[in-house]
């Protein structure tokens, strides 16, 4: 094991970490940080999403030792003062969320476009999000709803 | 969790170059999304990783008026975003766009892909097509090489375990030459390619054309330039009745090729299709004009 | 009439702490003291084993490995039939089969020892097609019953003679294939021992109160000892119907007494949970020159693989349904479940009334292509009404909205782009000619509930605690589809509160009443009925008990409003539910009730009786573009028209169409699993498609509401009918665009392409598959 320097959620913080950690693994086993989830493994479903260094990135597909002094945002993350970030506000007002599995990782996926990209189209929106499955909701009322944020 | 006992994240390629030649079984690291599947999935077990995104060199494109020069830590991203490529070449720019997903395109490298040396690789055939350069370096110097000569076949490709990629570079495309390319994947985002051709077109004042290479990935052990339907088009005019009867060339050759097995059946007769959109693209892209 | 909090936009409760990412998923939780269980599965479909673990034991780390020897109770579990083992004890069925659990330390070491574990089989002749399983020569799956589990019969009228008497007949095989549930959260448990004794398994399920029996079953415990809490669902369509991990952590934590925790990876899921029973449905349609139908026969043989799950139920619902919303004098119809050594099939989506309608739907368009009628048009000749009765000689006595949807539906399409429109607005290849568009229409019907006289209750508890506030016990499970919003705006509507404020107890055994499975699209229905029931009940005790109070004799004249009881016309008398709460016992503010769904047993020869109630209806229609250079079919636009009774809340309603639709899509054109010779090719999602955002459309959406008088306020269960008409609408489609009838899904684009190129060459003009 060994220790690493990250900027996690806006605080530089000192982990440790072993070389065959993933960057998931020292987010939910090591920090208890739940919120990214793990669906596939394979960086086919996106549930694992975060924003690292200001592009997305899939969780399961970084390498602990991969994100030393290295900015990581997390779901956890978008929370500001006790407010949330429009696109949470935006998913829950507009019914975005049905089982919440791929919502972490959809929010995140949100956030990352609009950070590049403030007023996207429906289209560039689902692009935006087309690394994240879901299962539940059909995606419509995710765009609406990132739609809406960018609007906010 | 994998079962890593070392890793290392060099700052320089010398530091890189120096582990390398030090050490047995280190496996290179650039963007992950195929070594942490293949890890993931059991297919390879490495002991120690050396991530290679902490060397800034290999994440630069160059330019001047006779060739392009892009660093094996480039992403995809950048490839997409890259303002070079638009003109002649967007090509390049809607191959990379079309790779997996927003979050594999932020990591994923055109080295990486290169190396991995997947069948189905979809950006490739665009460097086959532009008969691009790769260049290796060593403790030892440097080897340079032709892109399809560098790939072996299914996962394999030239490279010596003390040697890293460092570079992949072609002539920028002038007036007259044209770039396309076409993907056929069962999906809009996340799919592997069941076919993809990627086509370069040069021709004279009078649509004759002078030079074409076409190259496809999908339909062989690894991405290849198809030398039988090139020499079919080679001096003859550009035409609808060309790209038919050379698509149907092309058709023959797959169906020769694969039979019935890797899906023969179907790529044999989609092939003609992927081969004309792509046909396509290349002479729209030709007209369009050079920075 | 309307309502304050019936048929509202409810915010859905748990949004927040889902957009937070503060929602608990059984693999979020991290216990002191914890260790982990990796599951041994059989890697061949049928034969003996043994297991040599000598190896696996030496490394450190490792606390055991279980198998049949340590289960405490019986090894036997199944929703129906217990024909499930909790681990295998000599012999295996399918690929997947579990045949121990690692115990280690860490994941890390669980893994590794499971590697290490050495297996050895004697590996026998399996039967993979159910049609060769039903023959007398076929091995038997399980040794002491036949292949052939369950025969259900539909017999009315006399079909040879409406054969005979047609002007039409239409007559075609079809084939669905076994599809996965693809939730996007894996099985995960954690399980521990909780003072006095109790055992606590924490893990995702859609029936809690029926888990918590079985696993009592083979734990050799009390069910009072046994403690299910049902977090966070991360999705499950049918998929989490049948226990997985559940037992496995039991005797995990009863041999070792620690915490213990199973994560499945990806792999694993598609291994372990059960499929969509692929069928194989040979129809006869008949029909007079007007298009009337005359007569209709069917043949039906669903692939349950390996164990039963609800073959019984599934395959009984398919022939139920097999002749589709329309009245047909005479049917005859044989509807068929059968093992093999496949993954086992079990309940998804649609629960056997989903296979059918790609083939119903196909036969009414042809018989209508063959009159030259307009599918339309045929679909309201031969169209449940009020009073219509059906195969079963059920009747429909109401709610049955088929004109409405028809309508609606029609409607929607003429306002639907033109073809020359679309392919504008697409900038598509100059080509034009090689991409064909087509417009299909689906309409079906599904039947709510368990059905068959099986008892259907759900139960409710509604109470006033000392504080005033409202609160509501019963097991429904949240897999998503959003219950714990919808059900509680009932209570709200009642007691005049907002749903937010009406504390809802829904995830764990120990303190709510057993709700039946969220499943057969019974939530909203049966467990509304139940809670609308307690709450009405409730609500009335509560004003009785103000109005001897307040010194009014006449009750009528108060209301409940915003946590007060107040007389109508002089709100001055007032009580507000704290003080009420103070002035009466417990008992007198509880009140349970519940709801039994209305369901006869059908006659076994004869398939009469009143199977399920209420129906819904729901109808679709798509635009195709279909490639015939690649045979890749995209969807251009869609509408989805869905009967709900009352819309209890359309934001709810309009997710789960959303999602249907796109379930449907994905079964109709991606979702391939590939199984040969009982193992699925396809266990990752970089193989098993299902769409992206990119793949799907912005669909419109109509809700229907023609109330069901037995349903709380006129409600009908939606989630799974929303998937229903999706297949069939882009099948007609196809159809329409290349005059191709496909008749196996999924439809590939090899399947596609093969067809179309033999109808280029001189094949017939109509080349099916």
């Amino acid at each position: 094991m060994n220790n690493i320097q990250i900027k996690l959620n806006g605080e530089w913080r000192e982990v440790e970490i072993s070389p065959g950690m993933r960057l998931l693994d020292l987010l939910r086993d090591e920090l208890k940080l739940t919120g990214t989830k793990e669906g596939c493994g394979e960086g086919e479903c996106g549930v694992c999403s975060v924003i690292m260094n200001g592009h997305l990135v899939n969780a399961c597909l970084v390498m602990a030792f991969q994100a030393e002094k290295a900015e990581v945002l997390t779901i956890e993350g978008l929370k500001q003062s006790g407010e949330f970030d429009p696109i949470q506000q935006a998913f829950i007002d507009i019914g975005a969320v049905q089982c919440g599995f791929c919502t972490p990782g959809m929010i995140m996926a949100g956030k990352a476009l609009l950070l590049q990209n403030p007023k996207p189209t429906r289209e560039e929106i689902r692009r935006g999000i087309s690394g994240n499955l879901c299962r539940c909701t059909g995606y419509e009322k995710i765009v609406e709803a990132i739609e809406n944020a960018s609007k906010r | 969790m994998f079962d890593v006992e070392q890793s290392h994240r060099p700052e320089t390629l010398k530091e890189a170059l120096e582990i390398l030649d030090q050490r047995e079984g280190v496996f290179l690291l650039a963007g992950g999304t195929d070594l942490l599947v293949k890890m993931k999935e059991e297919r390879i077990s490495p002991k120690a990783l050396m991530d290679l995104r902490g060397i800034k060199d290999l994440r630069t494109i160059h330019c001047d008026r006779e060739w392009i020069e892009i660093g094996s830590g480039v992403t995809f991203r950048q490839i997409e975003d890259e303002p070079l490529f638009d003109g002649p070449m967007k090509a390049l720019k809607m191959a990379a766009a079309e790779v997996g997903s927003p979050q594999i395109r932020n990591m994923a490298t055109l080295g990486g892909n290169l190396c991995n040396a997947s069948p189905a690789a979809d950006f490739i055939p665009n460097l086959l097509a532009l008969d691009a350069e790769i260049c290796l370096q060593s403790l030892n110097g440097e080897r340079r090489m032709k892109a399809e000569g560098f790939l072996l076949g299914k996962g394999r490709v030239d490279r010596r375990s003390n040697e890293i990629l460092i570079s992949i570079g072609f002539p920028p495309l002038k007036t007259g030459r044209g770039l396309g390319f076409y993907k056929l994947g069962c999906r809009k985002a996340l799919a592997i390619a069941k076919l993809v051709i990627a086509v370069y077109l040069e021709t004279d004042g009078k649509e004759n054309i002078k030079e074409i290479r076409i190259a496809s990935g999908s339909v062989g052990i690894k991405t290849l330039r198809e030398s039988h339907v090139e020499e079919f088009f080679r001096g003859k005019k550009v035409s609808p009745g060309l790209m038919e009867d050379g698509a149907r060339v092309f058709s023959e050759e797959i169906q020769r090729r694969l039979g019935t097995r890797h899906g023969g059946i179907y790529k044999g007769i989609s092939v003609k299709a992927v081969f004309k959109r792509a046909f396509e693209k290349a002479l729209e892209s030709k007209g369009e004009e050079n920075e | 009439m309307s309502y304050k909090r019936i048929g509202k936009r409810e915010l859905r409760r748990d949004g927040k702490v889902k957009a937070e990412g503060k929602a608990l998923y059984p693999a979020d939780i991290y216990l002191d003291d914890m260790v982990y269980g990796r599951t041994l599965r059989s890697t061949i479909p049928k034969g003996h084993f043994s297991l040599d673990f000598r190896e696996a034991l030496k490394i450190p780390g490792v606390l055991g490995i279980l198998t049949a020897k340590d289960i405490p109770g019986k090894n036997e579990y199944g929703v129906l039939l217990k024909d499930h083992q909790v681990f295998c004890e000599h012999s295996v069925k399918q690929i997947g089969d579990p045949l121990g659990l690692v115990v280690a330390e860490t994941e890390k070491i669980a893994k590794k020892a499971a590697g290490m574990v050495k297996v050895r089989y004697e590996e026998e002749e399996g039967v993979f097609d159910p049609r060769e399983a039903m023959k007398n020569s076929a091995p038997a799956v399980h040794e002491d019953r036949d292949n052939t589990l369950f025969h259900f019969k539909l017999r009315k009228g006399n079909v040879e003679e409406a054969f005979r008497d047609a002007h039409v007949v239409v007559e075609n095989t079809y084939h669905s294939e076994s599809v996965d549930h693809a939730f996007l959260q894996t099985e995960a448990g954690v399980a521990y021992w909780e003072e006095s004794d109790r055992l606590v398994i924490v893990a995702s399920t859609q029936y809690p109160h029926f888990d918590r029996s079985e696993i009592a079953n083979s734990l050799g415990l009390d069910e009072e000892k046994v403690r299910i809490i049902n977090p966070a669902v991360g999705g499950s369509f049918g998929g989490r119907e049948d226990l997985t991990l559940q037992i496995h952590l039991g005797i995990a934590v009863m041999k070792f007494n620690r915490p213990v925790k199973i994560v499945y990876d990806r792999k694993e899921s598609f291994l372990a949970h059960c499929k969509r029973h692929p069928m194989i449905m040979e129809y006869k349609t008949a029909a007079d020159r007007d298009g009337k139908f005359l007569g209709m026969k069917a043949r039906i043989v669903g692939d349950t693989g390996a164990y039963a799950s609800w073959a019984v139920n599934v395959l009984r619902k398919a022939g139920v349904h097999a002749t589709g919303p329309y009245e047909i004098p005479n049917v005859w119809v044989d509807s068929y479940a059968v093992y093999t050594n496949n993954p086992f099939s079990g309940a998804m989506r649609g629960f056997g009334a989903t296979q059918p309608a790609i083939a119903y739907e196909q036969q009414i368009d042809e018989v209508a292509r063959k009159l030259g009628l307009d599918p339309f048009a045929i679909r309201r000749i031969n169209g449940f009404k009020p009073g219509s009765i059906t195969a079963t000689d059920q009747l429909m006595r109401e709610s049955v909205p088929v004109e409405e949807c028809l309508k609606a539906l029609e409607n929607a399409l003429k306002e639907m782009k033109t073809d020359k429109e679309l392919r504008k607005e697409k900038g598509s290849e100059k080509n034009t000619g090689m991409k064909k568009t087509g417009k299909g229409i689906g309409l079906i019907f599904y039947g709510t509930g368990y059905g068959n006289g099986a008892p259907d209750v759900a139960k409710a508890r509604a109470m006033i605690d000392e504080e005033g506030l409202a609160h509501l016990f019963c097991g429904a499970s949240e897999v998503g589809q959003g219950a714990k919003t919808a059900l509680t705006q009932i209570p709200a509507e009642i007691l005049g509160l907002k749903p937010e404020e009406v504390g809802f107890h829904h995830e764990d055994t120990l303190t709510t009443l057993d709700a039946g499975t969220c499943a057969a699209s019974r939530q909203t229905y049966s467990m509304g009925n139940a809670i609308k029931l307690a709450t009405d009940a409730l609500a009335n005790r509560l004003v009785e008990e103000a109005g001897k109070i307040l010194g009014i004799k006449d009750s009528s004249c108060l209301s409940i409003e915003n946590y007060e009881i107040f007389h109508k016309e002089n709100p001055n008398q007032r009580l507000s539910f704290k003080e009420l709460a103070g002035r009466i016992p417990e008992e007198e503010r509880t009140v349970e009730r519940s709801f039994t769904a209305i369901t006869t047993e059908m006659d076994p020869e004869t398939g009469k009786g009143d199977p399920y109630w209420p129906y819904t209806f729901s109808a679709c229609g798509v635009t195709v573009e279909v490639d015939t250079e690649t045979g890749l079919v995209e969807i251009l636009e869609g509408v989805l028209v869905q009967d709900a009774g009352k819309a209890v809340n359309p934001e709810l309603i309009e997710g789960q169409m959303d999602g249907g639709f796109t379930m449907g899509q994905g079964y109709t054109l991606m979702e391939d699993l590939q199984v040969i010779r009982g193992e699925i090719k396809h266990t990752n999602f970089t193989r098993y498609l299902i769409p992206t955002a990119l793949d799907t459309i912005e669909l419109k959406k109509i809700i229907i509401e023609d109330p069901e008088s037995t349903g709380p306020y006129g409600a009908k269960g939606v989630g799974e009918p929303v998937m229903i008409p999706v297949a069939p609408a882009i099948l007609n489609a196809i159809f329409d665009a290349v005059g191709i009838r496909i008749k196996e899904i999924p439809v590939t684009p090899e399947k596609l392409l093969s067809v179309i190129e033999e109808g280029k060459h001189g094949g017939k003009r109509e080349a099916e598959i």
